[in-house]
């Protein structure tokens, strides 16, 4: 598990804390296999914003389901400058 | 007496078989009147009496009402059992002091000397087109003097049954006989069987209004009960039967069971029976009251000559039925 | 204690935020008390300083009792504001000036006069009777007489349903005592309500179909330009939309008590949110039809953190007019909902899902939305709650103006 992976799960375990993460695959589905809603959601992506300091664009926002998706983003909008 | 034994019979002849069996059982009583002998009554209850019962029983008097209403209770305080028939009880007001100051109170001035025991019968009542001074309902005034009793027969069973007990009764009596009700009709086998002449009779059972109401206000109330019960609202019709002295129990015990009720008469409101029911009413069962009593009664003018116009005057049904369907809770 | 609905009886104090001396403001969050809907944070509405705190931490306390004074800083005087809900703060003033005409000579009738109602209240005899019997407080009774008078059947119908209340009341009890027990409370609460509402609300069902396209193209559109904290999600728009249509049609919004429907003139939209321990809360946002759409966004998001967090305001729990439930992306296509409670409708959401949808004559794949409006028979009809739903496709095909 790499460092991005790592936070992503910090905060999925904030919005769902009883969830066992262990379990989580990297393609599930979050919201099927944390049974977590949009809110949640919501409250994660913009914690995980603030912390990589990324913008998610509206294309991209609906993509991000997965653990795997939301590693992907991040870790290429962090290597990109912001501006672009 | 094979009529008395037939299956119907009109209230006319209801009075008339009263009157002979009467006049049979008894050589005291004697029927005197205006136009009862050769003209056969006004309304033609004594048609026939005459050749039956001869001159010295059944007497056509002069045309002064004081006079042989005073004849009759000076007979009646003799040992007589006289029925003076007064055409209709607006005539009644000249032979009022005979009644009021004589008749009722005899057998207190005496020192319980003379009792009078005369019955009295006349037509009260309007709906014939016979305009103010002939369409009256004073029943209620008589009903306010203590010393008499006021029956009103509604019935053919009331009108063939009550006239025996009255003369039995040591007492002036008053019978007031709707002029409308004489051609009504009714199944009867009483066989010429007496009633009681002190209490009231409920008609018509129901559970949610009491109709108290007498002589042609008890067939106006038991048309309008059929309706509402159309409607879910099941009137309990109250004959009253004698208006003095008033049965208090039986009225009561209706009320207290339906928790309503509307006085039916075509008298006038001011200081009549109703007015007196509708306090006895709140005197004794305020707190069985679910809302105010109701009147339904006559219009308080004179009473109109043309048809349209009297009938407004008079108690409807539908007027009853919308007193009723207004009353407070009456629904659900 | 303040009273967070119309069922509570009591609750536990779980903290207090604010120590004797502490200055507080009007909006202040004071304390923390565990209810049956859930850890609710206990608003101040006074001015003032704290002198003493009564309650202790952990104690369940009656509604309507004193848990804290605070001397006021109005009118320079030592005012006892009593730590309650707003509607009790006429009474404080009450004590005061009977103590200043305890120096003048003594006026009994002006005393007595105090404790009879204003209004007569117009009772049948026998309605009296029968009060006093099933021992029913009439100035609580609505009569269906002329003029509002009672009769005996309004004080039966009151009596009867007085007692379905109490055993209700008594449910709730219960679930106050096995609050402490954590969210079994919670389970035992919504168990009574929902039972209430089941035995007592003659529901009725209207089901529509809303073509989410429009609504949803213009919430990407506007989610390009916002940052990903400022998001429009699609039950802010549902929740603004159904205000709105509230402001048209207010026989939905309200309570339905004494036998008679109630309107509120405040549209306070509840929100269904279920929390992952089990359970749900509805907390509501308050105003909404008053409210931007911005500020509903603000409002939505702020609330649910807290409602997840246990950080709910009192003012927030119990002010609900009527209930929205969403269920999302995820979960079922349709939501029959179970009214709260006096509340007489609930509008559920279902699942925004691709669906084949008729569009101009032809069949397309569309995103829709299954709305289900759940009335209360007694408050409003099928007419209302058909015209509820067209008006609010119509206010939802127009994003831009909510």
């Amino acid at each position: 598990m790499n460092d991005t992976e790592a936070v992503i799960k910090k905060h999925l375990h904030r919005v769902a804390p009883e969830a066992n993460l262990d379990q989580l695959r990297p393609e599930d589905d979050l919201g099927n296999a944390l049974d977590i809603d949009s809110m949640d959601f919501y409250t994660m992506m913009v914690a995980l914003s603030e912390e990589f300091g990324v913008e998610v664009p509206e294309e991209e926002y609906g993509q991000l389901r997965s653990l795997k998706s939301i590693t992907t983003f991040l870790e290429r909008s962090v290597n990109r400058p912001m501006d672009s | 007496m094979n009529k008395a034994a037939q299956q119907h019979m009109t209230y006319r002849q209801a009075v008339r078989e009263a009157m002979r069996e009467a006049m049979q059982k008894d050589d005291r009583v004697f029927l005197m009147g205006e136009d009862v002998g050769r003209y056969g009554g006004c309304f033609n209850v004594s048609e026939g009496m005459l050749q039956e019962f001869g001159e010295d029983r059944v007497v056509d008097t002069p045309l002064s009402e004081s006079g042989f209403t005073g004849c009759g209770i000076g007979a009646a305080a003799a040992g007589m059992r006289p029925i003076v028939e007064i055409m209709t009880v607006n005539f009644s007001l000249l032979a009022a002091d005979q009644i009021i100051n004589t008749a009722a109170v005899l057998y207190y001035m005496s020192g319980g000397q003379f009792n009078v025991p005369v019955v009295i019968r006349m037509a009260t009542g309007g709906g014939k087109q016979l305009a103010a001074q002939h369409s009256r309902s004073l029943e209620n005034w008589y009903a306010h003097i203590p010393g008499l009793k006021i029956l009103t027969p509604a019935t053919v069973e009331d009108a063939r049954g009550m006239l025996w007990p009255a003369l039995e009764d040591p007492d002036p009596v008053l019978i007031f006989e709707n002029s409308t009700l004489y051609n009504y009709e009714d199944a009867y086998s009483g066989n010429g069987h007496t009633v009681d002449i002190s209490t009231a009779r409920v008609r018509r059972a129901g559970s949610d209004v009491s109709i108290l109401t007498y002589g042609i206000g008890l067939h106006k109330s038991l048309k309008a009960a059929e309706q509402l019960s159309k409607q879910g609202i099941e009137a309990e019709v109250v004959d009253l039967r004698v208006l003095r002295p008033l049965d208090n129990e039986t009225v009561f015990a209706s009320v207290r069971k339906t928790h309503r009720a509307v006085i039916v008469d075509e008298g006038w409101k001011s200081g009549g029976i109703s007015a007196e029911l509708s306090a006895r009413i709140t005197e004794s069962l305020f707190y069985d009251l679910d809302c105010p009593v109701e009147r339904v009664c006559g219009a308080e003018v004179p009473a109109p000559y043309a048809r349209h116009l009297e009938q407004a005057s008079l108690p409807q049904p539908q007027q009853i039925i919308e007193t009723i369907q207004k009353m407070g809770g009456i629904h659900g | 204690m303040p009273s967070l609905g119309s069922q509570m009886i009591e609750a536990r104090l779980i903290q207090w935020l604010v120590k004797p001396g502490d200055t507080v403001k009007r909006g202040d969050i004071i304390g923390e008390i565990d209810t049956e809907k859930g850890l609710i944070d206990i608003e101040v509405f006074e001015d003032g300083v704290v002198t003493e705190l009564v309650s202790e931490e952990g104690e369940v306390i009656p509604v309507g009792s004193v848990m804290a004074v605070i001397d006021g800083e109005d009118e320079g005087e030592k005012a006892k504001a009593k730590l309650a809900s707003p509607p009790e703060e006429p009474e404080k003033k009450e004590p005061r000036k009977k103590r200043e005409k305890a120096a003048t000579p003594p006026e009994q009738p002006e005393t007595a006069s105090r404790e009879v109602p204003l209004h007569r209240v117009k009772a049948s005899p026998l309605a009296r009777r029968v009060a006093e019997d099933l021992q029913v407080d009439l100035s609580k009774v609505k009569g269906s007489g002329a003029e509002g008078t009672i009769h005996k059947k309004d004080v039966e119908a009151f009596a009867k349903q007085k007692a379905a209340d109490e055993t209700f009341e008594k449910e709730l009890d219960m679930a106050e005592h096995l609050s402490a027990a954590g969210t079994g409370g919670m389970r035992q609460a919504i168990a009574a309500a929902m039972s209430r509402s089941n035995r007592e609300i003659p529901h009725y069902y209207l089901e529509t179909e809303i073509d989410m396209k429009v609504p949803l193209d213009w919430l990407n559109e506007q989610n390009k330009e916002r940052a990903v904290s400022d998001r429009l999600l699609p039950p802010m728009l549902l929740i603004k939309a159904v205000a709105n249509v509230l402001t048209e049609l207010p026989a939905l919004n309200g309570f339905w008590t004494d036998e008679a429907m109630h309107v509120e003139e405040g549209i306070h939209i509840g929100f269904a949110i279920a929390l992952r321990q089990g359970g749900l809360v509805i907390p509501a946002i308050l105003n909404a039809d008053l409210k931007s759409l911005e500020e509903t966004r603000s409002a939505f998001v702020d609330m649910v953190m807290r409602a997840r967090e246990g950080h709910l305001r009192s003012r927030e729990i119990s002010s609900a007019t009527i209930t929205v439930t969403s269920l999302g992306e995820r979960g079922a296509d349709k939501v029959y909902g179970v009214i709260y409670p006096p509340q007489v409708a609930l509008v559920g959401f279902g699942k925004i899902a691709k669906r084949p949808q008729t569009v101009d004559g032809a069949i397309g794949i569309r995103p829709t939305l299954s709305v289900v409006l759940a009335g209360d028979h007694r408050a409003s009809d099928g007419h209302t709650g058909s015209r509820f739903l067209e008006k609010l496709n119509e206010q939802l095909q127009h994003p831009e103006a909510l």
